[in-house]
């Protein structure tokens, strides 16, 4: 399916080539676009009454009035090509567009020289039937020479001229002095060559060289250009070419005389090869900048996030920093008042007391260990490394061997006879999560008359299986679907701050890896772990 | 002969804590505030076992339990911490070295302290026993 970029490409082009030939199938169809007039002898002009002359004479120049028009159109085209250059130029620093926008323009000061001669606007010492002609040949070899010369200096120059102002600015001044020197040179040269041969086959030899050289940039130069910077203006440049080739067919092989049909189509296809460009340049420009806004939003939510995302390594740097400083004191409240339940007799009111401050105390443990596994989640302090997850689990359990025994848990590991694989983690992470697992089982099972706790490791379609099932009473139904959601927890109140699902989901989600839980058949749930394999 | 434990942490609560827990144990507890001085009461003290802080002015945990290793490569050392990612990366140098130590998480109970202390010298008698 193509793409709008694609789809623009194809329209540019088939609307370019409708244009360049739709004026000879008019032609085949019996339009004539000449607008050649028989001139009036001095006596015929001399009989005309003077209220009719001014008429007479507008008839008599309408050619020369066409012909400004389609000159002075193209020209007016060049100016905002350049404009929009130099716009685009401003903000996207985009040599090509800068380069080849400056030649259009001078092509276009060549063209209104070559009109404002044509009209007698400016002094020229040869005859009109030679100037005009002549002026005509000379800028067309002067306009496909400097789009020829702009584009092989970015193709080969780009970079010096995209540092170097001072070079930019040099090869303008050339192309403006060359111009400057071709049109004074037509204008003070008494005799100009004959450039039209109404009764050969080819009626104006000259424009063979302006063909030639369109043909050139249109399939080697500008094809060349568009593979190096593809887009749309430089495919621009490429379609630009047909117009200029059928401008230079017509009066190669066409005209015969100033202002008639071949005279005033390729006048007319001119208008078309430098609105091309324009075109190509403006899309260009709009895609450019859409871009460019693209990439701002983007930017500033990415910036947003970064932000965030250190916002929250502060804050989790703190929650680190203030829990760790917390647990010691904490650690003496704790046993500061469970030295006094011990000692104070249950009938004492006191006891009471003392047992719910004891139970407040490891309430606030509680949080603070969560506080630290999530100030831990996101931290790449560890790399990722590949690790024997069962080594893992005998530290936690091992780091649990006082409450599993305390509480009289039936600890089972099943593992496979063969060593299992390693997984790529990082290893105080994944740590965290079997303290996270294996801390809530222990806790399922307090209030449990069975006491059973099966963890089991083994491999399953590529991937490390680590299951936790416990004999306790599962987990309510009602909480199961959003049991890793942050906050939520199946414990009792008081008992868990609903943090430690969450961030193991988060840590495993990170590994590559996935957390799920299920009630068993025989009672009591089970929390399996997966995670991928370092060498699959 | 007693079983002597050396408790080294900064912390006043946490010593009172294993202060309160190891009272009427039978074993002898010394305290030491802070790593140098931990390392100083180890070196003339005999001691069956340690519990060692790690974030401690003067002379940190992991540093004091390096030189503690120097002069008693076997002892039992339980490293007393609320798992702070700071010194990971000293204790992996150190178990690394093959200094080995065992882990105990903040805050830590009473019972658990007793109960550690309790298996961790009845089983180091044990095999004094067995080797005599």
């Amino acid at each position: 399916m193509k793409t709008s970029k694609q789809k623009i490409f194809i329209l540019f082009l088939i609307s370019t080539a409708i244009a360049s030939i739709l004026p000879f199938l008019l032609n085949v169809l019996g339009v004539d676009f000449g607008v050649t007039k028989t001139m009036l002898s001095p006596d015929a002009l001399a009989a005309i009454p003077p209220g009719e002359m001014v008429d007479v004479m507008h008839g008599q120049l309408r050619g020369s009035f066409v012909h400004t028009l389609l000159e002075w159109s193209a020209f007016t085209v060049a100016i905002f090509t350049v404009m929009l250059a130099f716009l685009h130029f401003s903000t996207h620093k985009d040599i090509v567009t800068l380069i080849v926008g400056m030649t259009l323009f001078f092509s276009g000061c060549m063209d209104a020289f070559h009109t404002l001669a044509a009209n007698r606007l400016i002094s020229a010492v040869a005859d009109n039937r030679d100037l005009i002609p002549f002026t005509w040949a000379i800028c067309r070899v002067f306009n496909a020479a400097i789009m020829i010369a702009g584009v092989t200096l970015v193709l080969t120059k780009r970079r010096i001229l995209q540092t170097n102002m001072n070079v930019l600015l040099g090869v303008n001044v050339i192309f403006a002095l060359v111009a400057y020197g071709i049109i004074h040179l037509c204008a003070t040269s008494q005799n100009l060559p004959q450039t039209q041969f109404p009764n050969s086959l080819i009626t104006r030899p000259y424009d063979v060289v302006p063909l030639v050289l369109f043909l050139f940039a249109g399939l080697y130069l500008y094809p060349k250009l568009y593979r190096k910077t593809p887009n749309i203006f430089t495919f621009s440049l490429i379609i630009s070419a047909i117009p200029e080739v059928v401008v230079e067919m017509h009066m190669a092989f066409g005209s015969s005389a100033l202002f008639d049909n071949n005279f005033n189509i390729a006048h007319f296809l001119k208008i078309i090869a430098y609105v091309v460009p324009l075109c190509g340049l403006g899309i260009e420009y709009l895609f450019t900048n859409d871009r460019l806004k693209r990439n701002q939003i983007e930017l500033k939510e990415r910036t947003a996030i970064m932000i965030q995302a250190e916002k929250m390594s502060s804050v989790g740097t703190m929650a680190a920093g203030v829990s760790h400083e917390l647990n010691n004191p904490l650690m003496g409240i704790i046993n500061y008042v469970d030295y006094c339940l011990v000692r104070t007799d249950e009938s004492d009111k006191r006891h009471g007391i003392l047992k719910n401050a004891l139970k407040e105390s490891k309430r606030c443990a509680s949080i603070i260990g969560d506080l630290l596994m999530f100030s831990r989640t996101g931290k790449i302090d560890d790399d990722a490394v590949a690790l024997d997850c069962s080594e893992i689990l005998d530290k936690v359990i091992s780091l649990n061997n006082f409450r599993i025994s305390k509480e009289s848990i039936e600890v089972t590991r099943h593992t496979p006879d063969i060593p299992l694989r390693t997984v790529k983690v990082k290893g105080n992470q994944i740590q965290q999560v079997f303290v996270n697992l294996l801390g809530n089982a222990v806790d399922a099972l307090e209030n449990s008359s069975v006491k059973k706790l099966d963890i089991h490791l083994f491999e399953e379609n590529n991937l490390l299986t680590v299951e936790f099932s416990d004999s306790g009473t599962g987990i309510d139904p009602e909480v199961m679907d959003n049991l890793f959601d942050p906050f939520v927890t199946s414990k009792e109140a008081g008992k868990g701050t609903g943090l430690g699902l969450s961030i193991s989901r988060t840590i495993i989600e990170n590994h590559g890896g996935k957390i799920t839980c299920a009630n068993n058949m025989q009672g009591g749930a089970s929390f399996t772990v997966t995670l991928p394999f370092t060498d699959p | 002969m007693t079983k002597k434990v050396l408790i080294i942490d900064d912390e006043e609560a946490v010593r009172n804590s294993f202060q309160l827990a190891l009272e009427d144990s039978g074993f002898i507890v010394e305290f030491a505030e802070n790593g140098k001085i931990g390392v100083e009461k180890f070196a003339g003290g005999n001691f069956s076992l340690v519990f060692i802080d790690l974030k401690m002015p003067i002379m940190d945990g992991p540093t004091a339990l390096k030189k503690i290793r120097e002069q008693d490569a076997d002892i039992p050392v339980y490293v007393v911490t609320a798992f702070s990612q700071e010194f990971f990366g000293e204790l992996k140098e150190i178990m690394l070295a093959g200094h080995h130590f065992e882990l105990l998480k903040k805050p830590v109970g009473l019972e658990e302290i007793l109960s550690l202390t309790k298996s961790v010298l009845d089983a180091d008698t044990n095999q004094e026993q067995a080797e005599s």
